[in-house]
């Protein structure tokens, strides 16, 4: 009787997992992510884009048999995870459909695809991308932005979130541009990477330890300047960092 | 006649100063000796360059400086005769330094002229590069297509319209950002700047309206307080952009 009614709840669980996940057929093409609360983008060698969602409150809303979740904006969740995905003339779309915020997702992405992101509202919470080496572009207000092993290119920038970055090489194909506007940006790269960088940060202060044009690259130093271009290795893409209230790191790995 | 007396006839057959009596002597003797043909031809070829050299019209220091270094030397051949000047006699060796210094002068010229040709090539090949890049579909080829803007020395017209009309109209905002970056080196532009200003009154991307409102406030021009005490006074405006207008306001 013990092993029915375990095999009977793992079953239950499979199901329910199963059903906390969705998957897209694209393997290239544009991703755009809109209003979707506490996102990880993940690069991955598969042939979908996967959306899962994790720490999702698993009480069922009994009341709600029957019904679909519907938005403020009119869009229904046809995902079954508190989404809505559809079609736009030059991109695929995800669109944010429940208001619970506890929802997590982490979304995987074929490594061909690119993906755009874009949130404005408090709720948004830290956004991840990690593994990624199609472009990447952010357009955010509050979010923080972490960016782990990821090459370019990359556009992102955020109002009040911090950006911090860690590359794992500098895509040489197009330019690579990280702005906040209140927030630090904090930038990793490999000693071996090539990058024209072009640092900015009106009422912040610049640190690197990386051989740029000075002397002592083994330390940390201030740069008094405003705007600062210089090479790297020789120079490579175009690499913008830019905060205009905080201050900007640029470290070797 | 001698050496010298030939090459002066030979200038003179050139420049078509001769009786046509010294004009069939010189012929004959230029068509009869292989010597004097070599000689005549590379004078030909001489004063051919120097008629297809462009014109280029040294500084009035140069000038100066040349006409007083001329009046010297001519004192020194009338007293003595200079180590520089020997083995030429007669007036020709003040045209000789002259067809010197008028082919060196020239040559700086044509250097000159070969410069401005290959950066009017070159900003040209940044132009066509940017105008291609910024219509592409990619966010960050568009963002390249800005950063040629960074390598060329100054924004002609066309580039210029081409940024605002790209930070005025672009989807993305982080494209409109770069273009931003661009235009923020023109801020001397009355043009660039009455666009910012317009764009910053009727823009509703709050991270648009800060960096234009941090760009503007470098210039440190006063004409701006106004356009962000209107920021201040309207209802619809987010707070964080009403924050960095009043922050503008007592930086100004």
């Amino acid at each position: 009787m013990k092993y029915l009614l375990f095999i009977t709840l793992a079953c239950l669980a499979t199901v329910s997992f199963a059903q906390k996940e969705y998957t897209i057929d694209m393997t290239s093409g544009k991703l755009k992510i809109s209003e979707v609360n506490e996102v990880t983008i993940e690069g991955h060698s598969g042939s979908n884009v996967i959306i899962e969602i994790k720490g999702y409150d698993q009480r069922e809303n009994e009341r709600a048999q029957g019904l679909k979740l519907i938005s403020p904006s009119g869009l229904t969740d046809n995902t079954g995870i508190g989404l809505y995905v559809g079609k736009e003339a030059d991109a695929t779309i995800i669109r944010t459909v429940s208001l619970r915020s506890d929802n997590h997702y982490v979304i995987k992405v074929p490594k061909a695809v690119s993906v755009y992101y874009e949130h404005t509202t408090h709720e948004g919470d830290d956004l991840h991308i990690r593994n990624t080496t199609g472009e990447v572009e952010v357009s955010a207000r509050f979010n923080s932005v972490i960016l782990e092993n990821v090459s370019g290119p990359m556009a992102i920038n955020t109002v009040h979130g911090d950006i911090d970055a860690t590359f794992n090489a500098i895509d040489q194909s197009n330019s690579i541009s990280l702005t906040s506007i209140h927030g630090h940006v904090d930038v990793t790269i490999p000693t071996q990477a090539k990058a024209n960088f072009h640092l900015a940060s009106e009422w912040g202060e610049m640190y690197t330890d990386l051989d740029l044009t000075y002397d002592n690259p083994g330390e940390m130093k201030s740069l008094s300047k405003k705007k600062i271009d210089a090479k790297y290795n020789g120079g490579g893409v175009d690499f913008s960092i830019k905060s205009n209230h905080s201050d900007i790191y640029l470290r070797k790995k | 006649m001698n050496k010298e007396h030939i090459s002066n006839q030979i200038i003179r057959l050139i420049k078509g100063d001769l009786s046509p009596q010294e004009t069939s002597e010189i012929l004959s003797l230029i068509e009869g000796n292989p010597e004097v043909e070599s000689e005549y031809e590379a004078y030909c070829d001489l004063m051919e360059k120097l008629k297809n050299t462009p014109v280029y019209n040294p500084s009035d220091h140069t000038v100066v400086k040349f006409n007083a270094w001329l009046q010297t030397q001519i004192k020194l051949t009338e007293n003595e005769k200079s180590p520089v000047l020997i083995g030429i006699g007669g007036k020709w060796w003040k045209y000789t330094i002259a067809a010197s210094i008028v082919l060196i002068v020239s040559l700086f010229g044509v250097d000159s002229l070969f410069m401005n040709k290959s950066s009017t090539r070159q900003f040209r090949a940044q132009k066509d590069t940017l105008i291609q890049l910024v219509s592409t579909e990619n966010t960050t080829s568009r963002i390249k297509g800005i950063n040629q803007s960074y390598e060329m020395q100054s924004l002609d017209d066309e580039v210029r319209d081409v940024l605002l009309k790209i930070l005025e109209t672009d989807k993305s905002t982080n494209v409109r950002l770069a273009a931003l970056n661009a235009l923020s080196n023109d801020l001397a532009d009355e043009k660039v700047k009455n666009v910012l200003i317009r764009i910053l009154q009727k823009d509703s991307e709050p991270i648009i309206q800060i960096s234009i409102i941090n760009t503007l406030v470098q210039i440190k021009d006063s004409r701006i307080k106004g356009s962000l005490q209107e920021l201040l006074d309207r209802d619809q405006v987010p707070a964080d952009v009403k924050d960095e207008a009043f922050l503008g306001i007592t930086r100004l």
